[in-house]
């Protein structure tokens, strides 16, 4: 994943993280958490599809938190 | 049309566009990010922009309509039994459409829409910085749904077209004050703890309820349509 994605998937997150009422320090653990084990999944990969990598975030994100994840998930399907 | 058909037909009517889902949908989206993003005073500050934004919309789209149906009956002598002809039918195919396209068929709430505008919409809800925002959001959240709730508004207007100005008033009233009950529902629901994530989840729960009473409704729209015409002819 290259920086700006990173910084963008960052700021993303916490947004969900503060509208979900996590406290601020869980919060910033989980999505380093999180950041780090996606990329240490995706050491390797050249290319990576969008839902694949939703997938994959996902996945780490329940380990902490199901309601973030669910809702990181499905946030663009809504309406 | 005798009273009491048209008491059930505005019945139904408010039924039918308090069930609608893209303006709760589009509320639940915009109060999230809001809280996300700034505090829950601003949020709820914005939510009442957005309601009135959501009321506007119905109120000039009802207005407009009326003054197209005031203009039209000038111009040239309606034939209502071909008008409510045309509006049973409209309603069947809604009942149809309500059933089958209103949700798209996936394990998730999202609507008929095309996707491009519902990422825009969702990108607007995401970016509300101000009130004027959260007014234009509330406003627009009402558009797409046009498609189904325009036939709705003309049914109520030709079925008022018989009243006085006192009930058309009060049924206005009540209109507008039904149509934002689940923009009010959705605001208690994250007032007592509950974030997007059981929002979502219960829009999912509700997702097959929901399309069975839009079928429902609009069919016995339909028959009354019908029954009320064949009444008055």
């Amino acid at each position: 994943m290259d920086e700006a994605y990173v910084k963008k998937l960052r700021a993303s997150l916490k947004v969900h993280a503060h509208a979900l009422g996590i406290a601020e320090g869980a919060a910033e653990s989980f999505i380093d958490e999180t950041i780090k084990s996606v990329e240490k999944t995706l050491k390797g990969k050249t290319t990576i599809s969008q839902a694949e990598l939703t997938r994959i975030i996902t996945k780490e994100l329940r380990k902490y938190h199901a309601d973030f994840a669910y809702v990181y998930k499905n946030h663009d399907k809504i309406i | 049309m005798s009273i009491l058909v048209s008491v059930f037909i505005l019945i139904l009517v408010a039924l039918i566009q308090t069930f609608m889902q893209l303006s709760p949908g589009v509320f639940a989206l915009f109060y999230h990010y809001a809280l996300g993003k700034k505090s829950r005073k601003k949020a709820d500050s914005f939510s009442l922009y957005y309601v009135l934004g959501y009321e506007l919309f119905i109120i000039a789209t009802i207005f407009i309509l009326c003054i197209f149906v005031f203009l039209i009956n000038k111009a040239v002598t309606i034939d209502f039994a071909l008008v409510y002809w045309i509006l049973a039918g409209v309603s069947i195919a809604e009942a149809m459409a309500g059933l089958f396209f209103y949700y798209r068929k996936n394990k998730t709430t999202e609507l008929f829409i095309s996707r491009k505008l519902a990422r825009s919409i969702e990108k607007q809800a995401s970016n509300v910085k101000n009130s004027s925002d959260a007014f234009i959001l509330g406003f627009v959240s009402g558009l797409p749904e046009l498609i189904f709730t325009l036939p709705v508004y003309l049914t109520a207007i030709f079925t008022l077209i018989d009243f006085t100005i006192i009930p058309r008033a009060t049924v206005l009233i009540a209109f507008i004050i039904l149509a934002i009950l689940p923009l009010i529902w959705i605001f208690i629901l994250y007032h007592t703890d509950r974030h997007l994530a059981d929002i979502a989840r219960l829009r999912l729960k509700l997702k097959p309820f929901v399309k069975i009473v839009f079928c429902f409704c609009f069919l016995l729209l339909a028959i009354a349509i019908m029954l009320g015409n064949l009444n008055h002819g």
